[in-house]
């Protein structure tokens, strides 16, 4: 057979990495070739002495000096904090993921104001087939999930707009309608009016209590002026 | 009860880049003397062989962080060792004169070194050389392969490295590292014949 294909494949032979057809042609080879013959037997020798030398080697191995473990457990001593925090490409991956969500969410909202809605969605159908009583049964549970997912089809759309406006139902004294301005002059009126009344207000008060027999008219000037103010207030919200 | 099964080398180094330094010591168990081995055969000396090795794993500590999940364990370790081996054979070559591992000719790095031309047939064989003899023998015929050479054969033989990973070590084809296995094997055969072992049968 030939020599340079056989050279080639002396280190493949000797790592058994030849395929079956390759292994039987290179051993018939060898079986003509005498010098790649002595060769992989002079192969196999050294490989051979190697291995039991490394394992005399391996033996001795010095220990690890203190210092490196030292080493290791400073650095991880300083670790875990670095570890929870994900590394930049993966804090970006999530952001496509997180832009999706928060897109869904806006479609499905105003696919919600605007009344749209899938036809023959497979929830409700199965809902509608329900005998009455279940449906009286599990009412309470229902009645928030139906006035998400299907407003009575008679309500117009105006009607089913407050009505979803109002879905998350706050208390009356929730602080956002503690905090609605009074509507009949807190438009017209600027803050530092609005401020200045209530100080005068105060003022008068306090004169009230500290001298009872003098009464409102203390300071006739400035209830005046206070009176003036609330007048121009009403006859400007009237106005329009 | 199924046995315990023990974390791979990489399941460790992951434990330790996040920050458990009970994987480190396992590791360094587990490495140890391999590496030991691998760079003793390098550098061919004890005692810098002993410096390497803590060097070794001060660099594992160090560079925990650029370990990825995906590669081997023992081909990055080994890489660390072989780079530190390079480095200060490098160092020493510069403070020494002519190496006789340099190859022949320039620009040639397989095959003959000078050494082929200086070493003697007439070396007093003396068979039945015992252990201590073979060892220095081994050791000095180690030392006598070039670098690249070396480093293949060590990589292959103490690493246990697959070849294709070899390759990608050294930056070399595969088919180029198998002929420096061949051309390394070849030197040391014709090293340890010329000091009188028999290798024939």
């Amino acid at each position: 057979m030939n020599c340079k294909w056989a050279e080639e494949r002396v280190v493949d032979y000797l790592y058994d990495e030849l395929s079956a057809e390759e292994r039987q042609v290179f051993e018939k080879h060898l079986a003509e070739c005498p010098e790649h013959a002595r060769e992989v037997e002079a192969s196999r020798k050294i490989l051979g002495l190697m291995r039991a030398e490394d394992e005399v080697a391996r033996e001795e191995a010095p220990a690890l000096a203190a210092s490196v473990f030292q080493a290791a457990r400073e650095r991880s001593a300083t670790k875990p904090a670095q570890v929870i925090r994900p590394a930049f490409w993966q804090r970006w991956a999530l952001r496509p993921a997180a832009m999706a969500a928060v897109l869904a969410m806006v479609l499905v909202g105003v696919a919600l104001l605007v009344g749209i809605r899938p036809k023959n969605e497979p929830g409700m159908m199965s809902e509608q087939a329900r005998p009455a009583e279940v449906m009286k049964a599990i009412a309470p549970v229902n009645v928030q999930n139906e006035q998400q997912a299907s407003p009575p089809p008679a309500s117009t759309t105006a009607e089913f707009k407050r009505e979803s406006s109002d879905q998350p139902r706050r208390p009356a004294t929730s602080r956002r309608m503690r905090k609605k301005p009074d509507p009949a002059c807190s438009d017209v009126r600027p803050k530092h009016l609005v401020l200045r009344a209530k100080r005068q207000r105060r003022r008068q008060e306090k004169r009230r209590e500290g001298k009872p027999s003098t009464g409102p008219a203390a300071c006739p000037l400035a209830s005046l002026k206070v009176r003036r103010l609330s007048a121009a207030c009403r006859t400007r919200t009237l106005a329009p | 009860m199924p046995p315990v099964k023990k974390p791979s080398d990489e399941d460790l180094m992951a434990q330790f880049a996040a920050g458990d330094a009970q994987a480190f010591e396992e590791l360094a168990e587990r490495h140890r003397r391999g590496i030991y081995a691998f760079i003793l055969r390098f550098v061919g000396h004890r005692n810098t062989a002993d410096d390497l090795l803590q060097d070794v794993f001060v660099r594992i500590v160090r560079s925990a962080d650029g370990f990825e999940q995906r590669s081997r364990f023992t081909t990055w370790a080994y890489t660390i060792a072989r780079n530190l081996c390079i480095d200060h054979l490098r160092k020493q070559k510069h403070r020494r004169h002519k190496s006789l591992d340099q190859p022949l000719r320039k620009g040639e790095n397989e095959g003959l070194s000078l050494m082929d031309q200086v070493a003697t047939k007439d070396a007093g064989p003396d068979r039945g050389a015992d252990n201590a003899r073979l060892r220095t023998l081994l050791a000095d015929a180690m030392a006598e392969l070039n670098e690249e050479q070396r480093e293949v054969f060590l990589m292959r033989e103490q690493a246990g490295l697959p070849f294709a990973e070899i390759a990608d070590v050294v930056g070399a084809p595969v088919n180029t590292v198998k002929s420096r296995m061949r051309y390394a094997l070849q030197n040391l055969r014709a090293r340890l014949e010329a000091a009188g072992m028999g290798l024939e049968p």
